[in-house]
Parts: C-alpha cells; sequence; structure tokens
C-alpha cells in the first residue's frame, strides 16, 4: 500500500544541509503495523512528516526517493491532491496531546472539521452522529455532553483520545503515529497502545508507529524498523528485533531499556556519547564513534542491509556469528571489570 | 461566564473610586486660590470670597470631598463658570462628534489593519514582510498632528477631496457626516493601524509553528482556512489587548485631532475650558474620560473570555 523508495529529505538550515533523512526504504502493507524507533535527532520524525508532505518547504526539500501511496508518487502530487490524502487517506497523530488541539474551538468542531474537509455533502445531523461515535469508540465517556468542551477540560490521555478521533474520522487507510505516548504517563501509555490495537482491527488501518522506546513497539509491531542518523540500520519482525539482533546500535538500544528482572545493583546502560551532527556526519559508518565494537574498517565504508535471515535485514560489517562473538566477549569483559 | 463578568464589574470600583480622588484634587494641587485664577488678577476681595462660597471651596477638604462624590452618583458635575450650563449638559452635547470620530477611526483600524495582517501572513516568505515592517514601525512613529497636515494637504488643498475642516451630526445626513469625519478620522486610524496589524502578524506567525495548526493541516484542511480560522482566532487574543488601549489611545487622540479639525467634540471643550479656566468643566471632563477609559478595558476583559475559552471557564 505504502512503498517508500530510496527516500532523503534534508532542510535547508543557515548552519548547512541537515540530512534528516538520508536514503531510506520500506513498505506498509494494508492492516499491519510498523515501528520505527531511533534516538531523538535520528530523523525518523522528519521521515513520517514527509510522508503527507506536512513538513514545511522550506527548509525541507526531497532530493531523491519516491512514496508511492496506492502506486502514486506522493512527492508528485499537487497541493489539492495531497489534501485529498491527508486526513482521508493517510492520518497522522502526534506526540504532544497537551498543544494540539487548537485551544480557542471546542473538541466537536475539530473533529467536525475533519469529518467536513472530506465530506462536504454529509448531513448536519449525519457529522454529530459520527462525531459522537468517534469519540465512543476511542473511549471518551458520556461523549454527547462532551462534544461542546474545550480541550483545556481534557486530560493529556483523553486529548490523545480525542486526536485519534480526528484522525479516524475519514477511516484512513493508514495511521502514522509520531511518539503517541511520549508525553503520557505510563498507564496511560498502555492504555492508548491498546487503544490503537482496537481501532486497526475494527477500522483495518495500517499504522506506523514512531517512537524511541522499544518496549513501545513489542507489543503492537509486526515490523520494526531502527533508523539511525537518518538511515534504516536494522529491520525485521519484533522477534528478530530483540533476540537475533545483528546491528551494535539496536543492541546498545536494547540494553539501555530498563528491566525488571536483572540485579539492581547492576546499572542502566546508556549508549556514550552523542547522536551524530547530521550537517558533518561521521565518515563510514554512522554509529562508528559510538560503536562499542567498532574497526578500522568502519571508518572507510558506510554498510548498506545486508539479509540476516527472512525478512531480517542490518547494516554491519560483521556478520551474525562475528557479532555474537563480539558481545560474548564485551560481556565477559564488563563482568570482569564490575568484580574486579 | 457570569461570574467573572460580575467578577470584572466589581473590580471597576476601587478603580473609579481612585480616579475621582485624583479629579477632584485636580482642583486643590493647583498652585494658588482657584477662586482667585478663575477670576483674574484684578477681581475684588469680596467677588473671590463669593466664588469661593459657590464653589464650596470654604469647607474642609473631606465634607467637600463627600460633597462631590454624592453630586457624582447623582449625576451633578457642578456649573460650567463660563456657561453657567450644567457640566452633564455641556459635556453631554459634545459628546456625539467624539463618540462619532472614534467610532469612524476604529472601524478603519480593524478594516484596515486585519486585511493587511493576512494577507502579510499569507506571504511570509516573501520581500513583502520586510516592506511591510518598516512601512508599520513608520506608521506607528509618524507624530499624528504632522501627519493630518500633511493630508489635509493632500487631499483638502492640493486636491480638494474632503474638507479641511468642521462637523456635520449625523441627523444632517449620514453622508455629509461621513464627508467631514473621514479625514480625521483616518489620521486618528493611521497611527494605531501599524501597531495593530504587527501585533496580529505577530500573533498569526507566532500560531502558525504550533502544534495544533499542524493537526489542522494534517486532516487535508486548505492552507487559506488555516490561516483565517484557525490561526487567526488565536491571534485575536493578543491583539485585543491592544485594540483596547489603542481604542483608550484614541480619546487621546481626539483632542489633537478635534483642535485641528475644528471639530465641536469633546476634546476641543477640555482645550477650551483649560483656557477658560472653568474648572468644574475641566473634572467633569476629566473623569469622564477616565470612566470612558475603565469602561473600554473592562469591554477588552470581556471580550478575552469570550474569544479565549480557558479564561471563560476558569
Amino acid at each position: 500500500m505504502l512503498e517508500v523508495n530510496d527516500l532523503k529529505v534534508h532542510l535547508d538550515t543557515d548552519s548547512g544541509i541537515v540530512k534528516a533523512v538520508d536514503g531510506v526504504s520500506f513498505t506498509v502493507e494494508a492492516g499491519k503495523t510498523i515501528g520505527i524507533v531511533g534516538e531523538s535527532g535520528s530523523g525518523k520524525s522528519v521521515l513520517a512528516m514527509s510522508l503527507t508532505q506536512l513538513n514545511p518547504q522550506p527548509p525541507a526539500f526531497y532530493p531523491q526517493g519516491e512514496i508511492l501511496f496506492e502506486g502514486k508518487n506522493v512527492l508528485k502530487r499537487t497541493k489539492k491532491d495531497l489534501r485529498k490524502i491527508r486526513g482521508n487517506d493517510i492520518a497522522m497523530i502526534f506526540q504532544d496531546p497537551m498543544s494540539s488541539l487548537n485551544p480557542v474551538f471546542n473538541i466537536g468542531d475539530q473533529i467536525k472539521e475533519a469529518i467536513r474537509t472530506h465530506d462536504k455533502k454529509m448531513s448536519r445531523q449525519d457529522v454529530e452522529k459520527k462525531v459522537i461515535e468517534l469519540l465512543t469508540d476511542v473511549g471518551i465517556p458520556d461523549p454527547k455532553r462532551r462534544i461542546n468542551d474545550y480541550p483545556h477540560q481534557f486530560s493529556g490521555g483523553m486529548r490523545q483520545r480525542v486526536l485519534i478521533a480526528i484522525a479516524l474520522a475519514c477511516k484512513p487507510k493508514l495511521l502514522i503515529a509520531d511518539e503517541p505516548t511520549t508525553a503520557l504517563d505510563v498507564t496511560i501509555q498502555a492504555q492508548i497502545l491498546e487503544l490503537m490495537k482496537d481501532i486497526q482491527k475494527k477500522y483495518g488501518t495500517a499504522i506506523i508507529i514512531i517512537t524511541h522506546d522499544l518496549g513501545v513497539v513489542a507489543n503492537i509491531a509486526d515490523k520494526i524498523l531502527v533508523m539511525y542518523a537518518g538511515r534504516i540500520v536494522e529491520e525485521g519482525s519484533v522477534h528478530d528485533i530483540f533476540y537475533r539482533t545483528s546491528m551494535p546500535y539496536t543492541w546498545s538500544l536494547l540494553r539501555s531499556l530498563p528491566r525488571l528482572d536483572i540485579d539492581e545493583s547492576e546499572r542502566l546502560l546508556t549508549i556514550k556519547g552523542q547522536p551524530p551532527d547530521l550537517i558533518h556526519p561521521p565518515e563510514g559508518c554512522k554509529f562508528n564513534p559510538r560503536c562499542p565494537f567498532v574497526s578500522p574498517e568502519c571508518l572507510k565504508m558506510d554498510p548498506p542491509l545486508t539479509e540476516r535471515g527472512s525478512n531480517h535485514r542490518a547494516a554491519c560489517i560483521l556478520s551474525n556469528e562475528q557479532f555474537e562473538e563480539a558481545k560474548q566477549a564485551l560481556i565477559i569483559a564488563e563482568r570482569k571489570g564490575v568484580h574486579s | 461566564m457570569l461570574q467573572y463578568t460580575i467578577r470584572r464589574f466589581i473590580s471597576v470600583i476601587p478603580v473609579m473610586f481612585i480616579v475621582s480622588v485624583i479629579v477632584f484634587l485636580l482642583v486643590h494641587l493647583t498652585p494658588g486660590n482657584p477662586a482667585y485664577l478663575i477670576l483674574g488678577e484684578d477681581s475684588s476681595q469680596e467677588s473671590i470670597k463669593q466664588l469661593e462660597q459657590q464653589l464650596g471651596l470654604d469647607k474642609p477638604i473631606v465634607v467637600q470631598f463627600f460633597d462631590w462624590i454624592k453630586n457624582i452618583l447623582t449625576g451633578d458635575l457642578g456649573q460650567s463658570i463660563y456657561s453657567s450650563e450644567p457640566v452633564t449638559q455641556v459635556i453631554f452635547d459634545r459628546f456625539g462628534p467624539t463618540f462619532s470620530l472614534m467610532l469612524l477611526s476604529l472601524i478603519f483600524i480593524l478594516v484596515i489593519s486585519i486585511p493587511i495582517a493576512i494577507f502579510v501572513v499569507a506571504m511570509r516568505k516573501t520581500i513583502l514582510d520586510p516592506i511591510f515592517l518598516t512601512i508599520s514601525l513608520l506608521g506607528v512613529s509618524i507624530p499624528e498632528f504632522w501627519f493630518a497636515i500633511l493630508l489635509v494637504l493632500a487631499f483638502g488643498v492640493t486636491f480638494p477631496i474632503f474638507p479641511v475642516a468642521g462637523y456635520a451630526p449625523i441627523a444632517e445626513g449620514v453622508f455629509s457626516w461621513l464627508y467631514y469625519l473621514i479625514l480625521p478620522a483616518f489620521v486618528l486610524a493611521a497611527v494605531e493601524v501599524g501597531l495593530i496589524a504587527r501585533m496580529l502578524r505577530d500573533g498569526m506567525l507566532e500560531s502558525i509553528n504550533q502544534d495544533y495548526t499542524r493537526t489542522v493541516r494534517a486532516k487535508g484542511v486548505r492552507e487559506s482556512t488555516v490561516l483565517m480560522k484557525h490561526v487567526f482566532a488565536n491571534a485575536l487574543i493578543p491583539t485585543t489587548t491592544v485594540v483596547g488601549t489603542a481604542v483608550a489611545g484614541l480619546l487621546g487622540g481626539t483632542v489633537i485631532i478635534e483642535t485641528l479639525f475644528t471639530i465641536p467634540g469633546i476634546g476641543q471643550l477640555l482645550i477650551d475650558s483649560i483656557y477658560r479656566r472653568d474648572y468644574p468643566v475641566i473634572q467633569g471632563v476629566v473623569l469622564i474620560i477616565s470612566a470612558i477609559y475603565v469602561l473600554i478595558n473592562l469591554l477588552v476583559d470581556l471580550l478575552y473570555a469570550f474569544l479565549d475559552p480557558r479564561i471563560r471557564y476558569d
């Protein structure tokens, strides 16, 4: 349904060209969920916005690649065509529900606008009914009364539900959720993820969920893409990513997840260093300055994605066996360091 | 909303009390004996005594103050020394022109600055924006009396389209009323247009990159609707405050403009009364102007609540 081929999205800023997305390819099948995971600044939000060309242009521009939605290149569509896609075929929800609703209009009007934009003929009563239906679907209690309330009268979790209702208003084929739970309490996070799963079952929507938290996608995604410095460095099923990790960056991300089953005396691991400067990215593999397994060769060439199993690909010069050995060696060395 | 309105109304009371104290003291803080000042150097001791009695200046100051408050509350602002008419009547007679002038100015301000701001924001990535900024700065900086003289020269003398001075009440017909008022109202508006268009532009540019605007765009709403509905509605909130102070500022401007265009309004009355040392009228006018000022601010506060639900439901 959605096919992204070798997409580059660059930002023309005062300090230089930021290569936010630098050659990314992936596909999304109808009704499936894919998770895009990466640190802040890895280009994942820019990627998400570019799928409906929501990034302001300038500074954003598209030097290369194509985004095929149902066979047609989104990048070549007219503004009018794009408006028909936005909200209707591809809907989005964003990171911060507290600021994503217009404070001066009530939520009923904001949902109605989403319906009206793509269906001007629907009668007033039908629109009203639809809004209440949507609010019920996203789990807002007493929707008939709350329809006239303003955003500030809702909690963060409830606002995210309203935003999901807006996104679902036209039964989109694809829902892009950019960090949908990051700004929410942990308990609310789980509820919102649960809601997204239910929605997918009911509406058959494909979902792209973008997050920095591998834990968020573990339960919900059919496929995970790991992004680093504007590129995909590993892709595969949840099982592949968690248990057959083939790329040092993914492994470091996994090790930095807080866990309950590990002795509390062990410190939470962090990935050393900063995400790379996307104006002047490092030579060779972009992860090399932070990689625990760096070798001289990593500074020379940027490895392409290679097959690591069925539908599992990773970008690292180490083969799976070499990586396994290196990992064991590192863990042993670390243990020694702790005990001595 | 009702509670908010009541609270706002109550807050006006102490403000007006303080204003009345200051206006009352106006006469008493003026150096010298007011009766003496009014009557002039050559007046006899007797006539000064008589006037003092007439003005109540011989009573203790506290008694005078409460008399004055009591009179205000019953709608009695005293008598004009110059014309012996009640001050309320004098002010009432002059109210029409000033109100007309302010109303037309306000209409000019809104009708000119709103489309300009929207247009400039829509063209924000072009050369138009810096040009607008320069012109608006110029508009704010130009002294209104100078601009008035310039316009009178242009449209009253070189191209005699509008009258140079004078006033026709609306009772004589809307057309002649407008005919006399357009030039002075435009001058009065000009200074504020730059400021308000600038505020609106800034407000819109701030709102245009907010998360909620992105949500609206993601719905597939056309950009013109995004601007004129969502962005504009949010920019109106900060702008309303400035419109309020601008309208209050118009009051001050009318003093100059009415004198320049010989419009028989409150501003001219004030100037005339100062020349005539007509203290009761001066006090009355200052009190009325302050009251209007406070009233406009009250209106702005209420309008604010109307525009911003976050205030309405507090």
